[in-house]
């Protein structure tokens, strides 16, 4: 393997692992301050997937999506939490676990009721269809750097959010010590629409935004769930910081995984998994939440 | 009180969501079987109705069904009455599936199914209890080669008969070299050993093999692989949602201009609409095609553009062959089932004008029929030429009983 | 669990127990068959459910010790004729209870989410091994070709009928759940729970919460396992999909529906979200939105359960929850 396609191959594993940042950031984010499990989580996905799709399919703008994606994002994220999750409080994660598992079933079948079942490509915007060469046989799409951009954003962002602001401040002593910050005036219940209305928000968008590269079709959130769980448990459960450095090792072992063992690349990321457990059971990064 | 209170709502609340899901979430209720003045004959569909391979299934169903009213709603003379089994594509619940359909609904005729695996759970049940079963679609190798059966035939394909004629259609480009990527799993491995053997043949060599973790659709570190070592063509086999990434991906990396891609068509089957301009240009190798425009099809397509708004693809064609194969046994033993062995007999026999051309069969009852080469052109998979001509599979390993 | 609820628990399990003996002379046909599924599931809800109510382990990878025995019995089986019933059945349960003891001793030592994912990341890891390797046949699964006989000093007895194998399956299964029955009553199920519930006490006791919790999860498993080679034995193929986490759910709802504190709830979930399924698909092709309400509508409603719930009508005078 030449230097340069180390490089290139470097650079898949990064990009990937911004992609698997995003997504997997909204399920970090239920899981380290709500303490709930949401095997859902690739449905959301999914239908943040459709959500584009249609919205491009009517309106033939990729912009329009985002906002759309958000919006959409938050309502379903509110309604889980008012009407479901809520209802929950103080049950064990057995319930969270089968709850978003009905889900799961539900959203499916919405979704090919809705849109049937055949799968649908997501036009990339005009201005980021272009792709840069890189050698005379290979060429990098500028849509998934963009996707690199957004990802790295995002990072800046929630990481501000949550160290310095004064949301941040109430979601930790949230999830530090729910009876506590409610003594302190801190509307907990509230505390807990916002963050699962944001999770899933976060969810939707990553299904947004990966849709003009993944295209869309049934099902396609089961991959994602299982890989996000790696993510997240490689990291340390509700450590965004820790899901960042869990995205990069997955992103890594995958991309050279597969130039390098090809037969066993799957099976390398739970091996990988199941090693930083043995040595560290907490994850790589110690999260506060749990 | 208290407690007859409880259960009354209980009981009531349980009443209210089955009313629910009767009245808003039925979509289409199967249709229970009406008492008939003779016994009609009874087909099991056994198909994916719900998941990744749902579409393929309305196709098959649809078109099996389309062509048995095209003949006045009987064949060999007996009317049919249909029950549906949804099998989704789910290998381990394949068994309890089948044994609904040939234990429960005591189908006379099973039709299915889509997923190999699936497919090969209901090869064993198959043999053991003798019923007939059409497979109107999955290709795994083994159905008609070592685990073939009198009573089991195939209407679509087994996977070698696509890919074989690629490794010629490269070489006619002038290809020597080439690499393979396909999801590892059963039918990938057997699509690439058959276009191994076919471009061996004549004399390219194939010098990497990439197997993608199924269903798993994430294709960049490949992609660089193949632009690093730069071989002359490339063999690809994915269908569905991995099929419309790859191509995408494919010719977002700009590996289309300098690596040309090839596969079977299921490549740039039913995905053309999601793949857009990525798959513009892309031959592929398949026993139908778009606008192959022999009679038979021209009718076939409006009949079927008529009944469900849609356009046929080759798994349609393929439910149709279905119910012309049973048609051709049927009207041999004046709709007799019992008669079994001259109905097995006469379909082994069946000549059969296909919507994809003339359609025979093999020793181990599998097609013998045509292989397209086809070109994508603004969107459809378009005639090129015969890859190649009467292509029947070895059928290695085959002893019927 | 109160003296009303195990009342009840015992109860319903002589009841099951009882009507389930009735199935070969009263059912034929594909009835028989589709009893036999559900017995074998419920076994495997019993099994799990010994895990996630007494020892508080909410795993959502038994599927993979179900699938490692099936798995273990194809591969044991000769092409040519019947494998011998007691030792394959005996390396495929120790095969899953040793697969248990690895997973267990990795992941009991973390708690609640933790426990939770990486039983998912065991199963996953399980399912890709026989889907992507090629180990025990490839992805499109593979079969056993004859049903194993079992060797007796004076004979071979044949399971081929399927009244016959269902007796079989009832015994199996009545072991199993009677076993759990037993073990959640006894010393060592005392234990379980006074871990769950004060790990600190147990451990001033003398007792290791890990090792005991590990105990049972390997018990669990080596259950789990002996359902997967009735599995194997019944369909006679195998398929990776066994192993995958949507399995392992699917069993844990059962046991959720039934009420995981008990020993009959978990067989008296499987019992109803088969039969269930069964009819939603004979409605309509979108029954799985039918299965998907039902599981929501169990969570919010009876989260500890149907048995429970049943057994809180009959309380004279406490408030009715649950």
């Amino acid at each position: 393997m030449s230097t340069f396609f180390f490089f290139v191959q470097l650079l898949n594993a990064i990009q990937y692992a911004l992609i698997l940042y995003l997504v997997a950031s909204g399920l970090t984010l239920l899981l380290g301050i709500m303490g709930v499990i949401n095997l859902a989580h690739g449905a959301f996905y999914m239908v943040g997937a459709y959500i584009a799709f249609a919205v491009v399919q009517q309106f033939g703008n990729f912009w329009l999506t985002l906002p759309a994606g958000i919006l959409i994002g938050l309502a379903l994220g509110a309604l889980i939490e008012k009407f479901l999750l809520s209802r929950l409080e103080g049950a064990d994660h057995l319930s969270q676990v089968l709850l978003s598992f009905g889900l799961i079933l539900l959203i499916n079948e919405g979704q090919r009721l809705i849109f049937g079942n055949d799968p649908h490509g997501v036009e990339v915007p005009k201005i980021l269809a272009a792709s840069i060469p890189l050698s005379n046989t290979l060429s990098y799409p500028v849509y998934r750097l963009f996707v690199c951009a957004v990802g790295i954003v995002f990072i800046i962002a929630i990481g501000l959010i949550m160290a310095k602001s004064r949301i941040g401040m109430m979601l930790r002593a949230s999830a530090e010590n729910r009876d506590m910050a409610r003594a302190m005036g801190i509307d907990v219940k509230f505390v807990y629409l916002g963050v699962t209305a944001v999770g899933i928000a976060c969810t939707v968008l990553a299904g947004v935004i990966a849709a003009p590269l993944a295209s869309v079709y049934p099902g396609m959130g089961d991959q994602v769930l299982i890989q996000s769980f790696v993510v997240i448990v490689l990291g340390g459960i509700g450590s965004l910081s820790g899901a960042l450095v869990g995205s990069l090792l997955l992103g890594l072992v995958d991309a050279f995984g597969k130039q390098f063992f090809p037969n066993y690349a799957a099976f390398l990321v739970y091996a990988a998994m199941i090693a930083v457990l043995i040595v560290r059971p907490q994850g790589l990064v110690r999260s506060r939440g749990t | 009180m208290r407690k007859t209170d409880l259960l009354i709502t209980r009981r009531s609340a349980l009443k209210a969501v089955g009313g629910a899901a009767a009245t808003g979430l039925l979509v289409r209720a199967f249709p229970t079987p009406a008492i008939a003045q003779a016994a009609p004959l009874r087909i099991g569909f056994m198909l994916p109705y719900t998941g990744t391979y749902a579409s393929l299934a309305k196709n098959i169903d649809g078109a099996f069904r389309q062509y048995v009213e095209e003949k006045g709603g009987k064949l060999g003379g007996r009317s049919l009455e249909y029950v549906m089994v949804d099998d989704q594509a789910e290998p381990s619940k394949a068994t309890d599936n089948m044994n609904k359909l040939v234990d429960r609904d005591k189908v006379d005729v099973v039709v299915g199914t889509v997923h190999s695996g699936v497919q090969m759970a209901m090869v064993k049940i198959a043999r053991e209890s003798g019923k007939l079963m059409i497979i109107p679609n999955a290709g795994a190798d083994d159905a008609t080669r070592s685990a073939c059966a009198p009573n089991i035939f195939r209407t679509s394909f087994s996977n070698w008969q696509p890919c074989f004629p690629v490794g010629k259609v490269m070489a006619e480009k002038g290809h020597k070299t080439a690499m393979t990527i396909t999801w590892k799993y059963a039918a990938g491995e057997e699509d690439v050993r058959a276009f191994k053997e076919g471009f061996g043949a004549v004399g390219g060599s194939v010098i990497g093999e990439l197997y993608v973790p199924f269903p798993e659709v994430e294709f960049q570190s490949f992609l660089t692989q193949i632009a690093e070592k730069k071989p002359d063509a490339v063999f690809a086999f994915f269908a569905g949602g991995g099929a419309v990434k790859f191509v995408k991906d494919y010719a977002a990396a700009g590996l289309k201009k300098s690596v040309p891609l090839y596969g079977p068509g299921f490549l740039t089957d039913g995905t053309l609409q999601a793949q857009g301009e990525a798959a513009e240009g892309l031959l592929t190798t398949l026993h139908y095609a778009d606008d192959l425009d022999n009679p038979t099809d021209k009718k076939f397509r409006e009949g079927f553009k008529k009944k469900f708004n849609a356009d046929a693809d080759v798994y349609a064609v393929q439910g149709y062959d279905s119910a012309a194969l049973l048609g051709v046994g049927l009207e041999a033993v004046k709709g007799d089932m019992k008669a079994a062995d001259a109905m097995y007999k006469a379909m082994g026999a069946a000549k059969i004008d296909s919507p994809r051309g003339p359609l025979s069969f093999s020793a181990s009852h599998n097609p013998i029929q045509n292989i397209y080469l086809r070109e994508v052109k603004n969107g459809k998979n378009t005639f090129v030429k015969i890859a190649h001509a009467n292509l029947a599979d070895p059928g290695t390993g085959c002893k019927m009983s | 669990m109160n003296a009303r609820l195990e009342k009840f628990d015992g109860a319903f399990l002589l009841l099951l127990a009882v009507a389930a003996a009735f199935v070969p002379f009263v059912l034929s046909g594909y009835e028989i068959k589709l009893a036999t599924t559900i017995t074998i599931q419920a076994g495997l809800a019993v099994a799990l459910g010994f895990v996630v109510g007494p020892a508080g382990l909410t795993s959502v990878g038994h599927a993979a010790f179900y699938g490692v025995a099936a798995y273990i019995l194809a591969m044991m089986s000769p092409k040519s004729g019947p494998a011998d019933m007691l030792l394959t059945a005996a390396i495929a349960i120790f095969g899953a209870a040793a697969f248990a003891l690895v997973v267990g001793a990795v992941s009991i030592r973390s708690r609640g989410m933790y426990f939770i994912l990486m039983t998912i990341a065991f199963g996953q890891l399980g399912y890709h091994l026989f889907n992507d390797t090629g180990i025990g046949g490839k992805s499109d699964g593979s079969y056993v070709q004859f049903r194993p006989e079992l060797h007796l000093f004076w004979t071979d007895v044949s399971f081929d009928k399927a009244p016959r194998f269902y007796m079989l399956v009832y015994v199996v299964v009545f072991l199993v759940v009677g076993a759990c029955w037993w073990l959640r009553r006894s010393a060592f199920g005392s234990v379980l729970l006074a871990a769950r519930d004060n790990e600190a006490r147990t451990r001033a006791f003398g007792f290791s919460p890990y090792v005991v919790r590990l105990i049972a999860f390997v018990i669990s498993g080596g259950m789990a396992g002996a359902m997967g080679y009735l599995t194997a034995a019944q369909h006679g193929f195998v398929a990776p999909q066994m192993l995958a986490w949507h399995a392992s759910a699917f069993a844990l709802v059962m046991v959720l529906i039934g009420g995981k504190d008990t020993t009959s709830g978990p067989a008296i979930g499987a019992i109803l979200l088969l039969l269930a399924e069964e009819i939603l698909q004979r409605w309509t092709e979108h029954w799985l939105v039918g299965v998907g309400l039902i599981i929501v509508v169990a969570v919010i409603a009876a989260p500890r359960g149907l048995v429970p719930f049943v057994a809180g009508l009959f309380a004279p005078k406490q408030a009715h929850h649950g």
